[in-house]
């Protein structure tokens, strides 16, 4: 059985930020899907179809820019942001472009984190339910 | 630039360097130094071997998450080290793992609540 909680895909290969950002979900009463490269990332949105997806543009066997890309060209329509240092510049273009709907700056910063994944939720809740 | 404090061993220890970590944060936080202390003898060990590349992406990975974690200084470190791994810079490199270790050495962890 499915749980009733909104879920959340982490896709990042570096293991400290992969942990943090799961201990931080998971005190938002958030189920944590983990992905440690773009290719497992792809796999596990398609089968459990999270809410929210947290997407690190530079991983190994397929980067962040392709997964999302072949995301969205799978159908995943949910929001997706960026884990990414670059605020501007052509990398954030091109993780917008690719497909992403935000860019969450690197390093990590747990409030922002909070009221980013919140608001998203809550957007993609009252879609759900509309 | 400064002297190497492991290399003058007649030099004044360096005084703690206290970070202050929030008790829900405290087991991961430790686990997080623990994980990098073993990438500094990994790093140790590529150098020694060459292996420029595993450098780098231990250098990537603390540049990455050190400042996440609270410590800034970490990741100043990682940086540092990702590029002087691209360069195949031994002597910085040799310079900066000596200083990670040092600082790594200093800190001390107190509970914020």
């Amino acid at each position: 059985m499915r749980s009733s909680l909104p879920s959340v895909l982490v896709a990042e290969d570096n293991e400290d930020i992969r942990e943090l950002v799961s201990h931080q979900l998971r005190r938002m009463n958030v189920m944590v899907l983990l992905a440690e490269d773009g290719r497992r990332a792809v796999d596990v949105a398609i089968a459990e179809q999270p809410a929210l997806i947290l997407m690190d543009m530079d991983m190994p066997v397929m980067s962040g820019f392709d997964a999302v890309a072949l995301l969205r060209a799978q159908g995943y329509t949910g929001p997706i942001f960026a884990l990414t240092a670059y605020q501007d510049g052509p990398e954030a273009e091109r993780a917008m472009s690719s497909g992403c709907n935000a860019l969450l700056g690197k390093p990590i910063n747990s409030e922002r984190l909070r009221q980013h994944v919140t608001q998203a939720l809550a957007t993609a809740a009252r879609s759900n339910a509309a | 630039m400064s002297v190497l404090a492991g290399s003058n061993r007649s030099a004044k220890p360096m005084p703690p360097h206290i970070v202050k970590v929030d008790k829900d944060l405290e087991a991961l936080v430790q686990r997080f130094l623990a994980r990098k202390r073993d990438d500094l003898q990994r790093a140790r060990e590529a150098l020694a071997g060459g292996e420029f590349d595993t450098i780098r992406r231990i250098g990537h990975d603390l540049k990455g998450a050190g400042e996440a974690f609270g410590f800034p200084e970490l990741s100043n470190f990682g940086a540092a080290l990702q590029s002087a791994a691209v360069a195949h810079n031994e002597g910085v490199l040799i310079e900066q793992l000596e200083a990670m270790e040092q600082f790594m050495a200093r800190l001390r962890i107190t509970l914020d609540k």
